[in-house]
């Protein structure tokens, strides 16, 4: 993993630009899908009005709605692509995948939290917390995927689903739908906005980057990882062997 | 009134000279008019006019009559202390469907200069004897009311017209409003209980109301509903306007849409004398009745749910009372269709999609649009694609159904998970703001 210096800081490269622009996207689309949706299930919010003003002439609402679904899901269908086909992807996926090392992580920060230990425990690329998330995400994705486009070519669904069916597919979409929506605000939110020791952002979704201390404070283990590699990369380097990249993730 | 008083006098003066030659000239007067009163009243003319030979003496030409009531001050008190207009303009009767006549083929009772103080009403029964027997049977006719019009608040008094002449009180255009001088007046509402308080607005902004304004003679008009001189209660049996003789009523104009109605559920349970049964007034109003394509029309596809179908079949009172199937429309209007509809789109289907609107008959109706044989058709007409399967098992199921319990299963099981996992979460991340929030504060 590459590494720039800064200020005397060290910056570690945490989201090529490919995944920041993934992330964009997402943001995006998840974003217009829960105003667009919420405003179809709450129709008489104040806020949501001048989205509705022209449904009477031309239902803009469902069709924004539609489309932000495919950018979503398109964006799903090229994240697998890029999971499993390109070496950083493999990386990315093997270093989410969970370990007993996070639920081990996850007891010693509770006692953290609950004041029974002085320090956090040290986490690795992804902590306990992220990969919830992501996972959760996963999830999600193909529960509102699914069950909105049942939902949209009803025509389609109703010759293999019987008529209620469409209405436990329809509660499911709501109720996954405010439970995406509280997770993003409620985590991900906190994580990279509210948490005190973040706060006002995280950067490291816009330029990529994160800094050596706030390494150190979320991602001790693989700060560890990362600079053993580095001074090993040296060591080598003085016996005159060029260094290789490498492609892992640490 | 000094004025008045110096008219009286003179025209006492001039009456002592013009008497006798009155009494001469009364004959070779009657006789030349008498092709003009042919001409205008045919029939009940010449017989005021034979009735007027025979009293000779009353039948003052209209010169008599205009010395004194040719004043424009001249004014009587009537029993209430308020003050009338006794002048009459000469020529009054020019466009009146009653030119031609004497003062005094209506003001009978006059039968000498000066008349007494105090006239009988102008005798319209004379002629018009079935109209004005009418009005003495009608709430217009009941003796308690003080102020109930006579012929001439409804007609006008010297300028009646023909009903065709758009000047005319009761032509189709002026006719609301001849009404709504009472009607619409707080005052006499109020004073003898009328519940409608202010109908003319209401029928001004109706469909019947704008068709007549804009000239169209055949659109409703107040008559047309109540009947003009036997207006009755609404609790008569007889009334125009009672309950179930309102298809009837409407039936006049509208007869595709009443013979539909009769044939359909509430119209067939209106026929069993069932009063909760909704005509055409319970779902389209009755002065403002306007187009569904009007927005704020109770029949519109916005409203039509709520407002109108909902009015009975969200009653707790009438669903328990009749057994009719419970929630029909907080299913609806939480559905998918209901939503897009709050939302605006009304495109989307409302109760009179699939259930059609004078045409509403129960599911085991062959004739019915959400008989199992005719679903498919029925969802049709917006899902093309609809297969058979759109005709297959209940729709608006609440939890009395066996479909409705697995959805509310499903809501439990979605909301226990949201609970727990947004629960959990608001307690882990608070917790860990807690904690981080004092290592923040204590570096600084």
């Amino acid at each position: 993993m590459s590494a720039t210096s800064n200020n005397n800081q060290q910056y570690y490269l945490r989201w090529t630009r490919n995944e920041r622009y993934q992330h964009w996207i997402l943001a995006l689309s998840f974003t217009v899908l829960a105003i667009t949706g919420f405003a179809l299930r709450y129709p008489e919010t104040v806020w949501i009005q001048p989205l509705l003003l022209l449904e009477e002439k031309f239902a803009l609402r469902g069709w924004i709605h539609r489309i932000a679904a495919l950018v979503f899901v398109g964006l799903g269908a090229y994240h697998i692509g890029y999971m499993f086909f390109t070496p950083r992807g493999r990386t990315l996926v093997k270093a989410l995948m969970p370990a007993r090392q996070d639920l081990s992580d996850f007891f010693q920060n509770m006692r953290f939290l609950l004041g029974r230990r002085s320090s956090p425990p040290e986490f690795d690329h992804f902590s306990y917390m992220e990969k919830v998330e992501y996972w959760a995400l996963v999830w999600g994705t193909v529960v509102m995927a699914v069950t909105g486009f049942l939902l949209w070519f009803e025509g389609f669904a109703l010759r293999f689903l019987p008529l209620w069916m469409m209405e436990v597919l329809t509660v499911v979409h709501l109720y996954e739908a405010w439970l995406a929506t509280l997770a993003i605000v409620i985590w991900h939110f906190y994580g990279v906005i509210f948490n005190p020791e973040v706060y006002p952002l995280n950067q490291s979704m816009v330029d990529g980057m994160m800094s050596e201390e706030e390494m150190r404070r979320e991602h001790g283990r693989a700060l560890a990882r990362l600079q053993e590699a580095e001074a090993q990369a040296e060591e080598d380097e003085k016996e005159a062997t060029p260094a290789a990249g490498s492609g892992s993730v640490a | 009134m000094r004025r008045h008083e110096a008219g009286v006098l003179l025209t006492m003066t001039m009456r002592r000279f013009l008497d006798e030659a009155v009494k001469l000239a009364v004959g070779v007067t009657v006789i030349f008019r008498r092709p003009g009163l042919l001409l205008h009243a045919g029939v009940p003319g010449l017989v005021l006019l034979m009735l007027s030979l025979a009293k000779p003496a009353a039948a003052q030409e209209e010169m008599d009559c205009l010395m004194c009531h040719g004043d424009e001050s001249l004014t009587t008190t009537d029993s209430t202390g308020r003050e009338h207009s006794l002048f009459v303009t000469p020529g009054h009767l020019e466009n009146s469907v009653h030119a031609g006549f004497d003062c005094v083929t209506c003001h009978a009772d006059v039968t000498e200069i000066p008349h007494a103080e105090k006239l009988a009403p102008a005798a319209c029964q004379t002629c018009h004897e079935d109209a004005v027997a009418d009005l003495a049977e009608s709430v217009h006719g009941l003796p308690q009311i003080a102020d109930a019009p006579t012929c001439s608040d409804c007609h006008g008094s010297h300028d009646i017209r023909l009903r065709a002449d758009t000047l005319s009180w009761v032509n189709p255009k002026q006719l609301a409003f001849t009404c709504g001088r009472c009607h619409a007046d707080p005052a006499i509402v109020k004073k003898y209980h009328i519940p409608i308080r202010d109908p003319l607005t209401a029928y001004n902004r109706s469909v019947h109301g704008r068709l007549t304004l804009a000239g169209v003679d055949s659109a409703a008009t107040c008559s047309s509903c109540h009947g003009s001189h036997k207006i009755l209660d609404a609790n008569n049996p007889a009334s125009l306007v009672f309950h179930f003789n309102i298809p009837k009523t409407c039936a006049q104009c509208h007869q595709t849409v009443a013979a539909e109605y009769t044939a359909s559920v509430h119209g067939a349970a209106v026929a069993r004398g069932m009063r909760a049964s909704p005509v055409c007034t319970d779902c389209h109003t009755e002065h403002a009745i306007e187009s569904p394509a009007v927005a704020s029309a109770p029949t519109s596809a916005r409203n039509v749910a709520v407002e109108t179908c909902g009015r009975c079949h969200a009653s707790t009172r009438l669903t328990e009372k009749y057994g009719l199937r419970t929630e029909r429309v907080s299913t609806f209007t939480d559905s998918y269709h209901g939503l897009a509809l709050r939302s605006g789109q009304l495109s989307a289907a409302n109760c009179g999609s699939c259930h059609g609107v004078h045409n509403i008959l129960p599911s085991s109706d062959p004739r019915s649009m959400i008989n199992p044989d005719n679903l498919v058709q029925t969802c049709g007409q917006c899902h093309p694609n609809a297969s058979a399967n759109f005709a297959r098992g209940p729709v608006h199921f609440t939890e009395d159904e066996r479909e409705g319990r697995v959805v509310a299963v499903v809501r439990t099981i979605y909301l226990s998970l949201i609970i727990v996992l947004i629960g959990g979460m608001l307690l882990h991340n608070g917790l860990d703001f807690i904690r981080k929030s004092k290592h923040v504060l204590r570096r600084g």
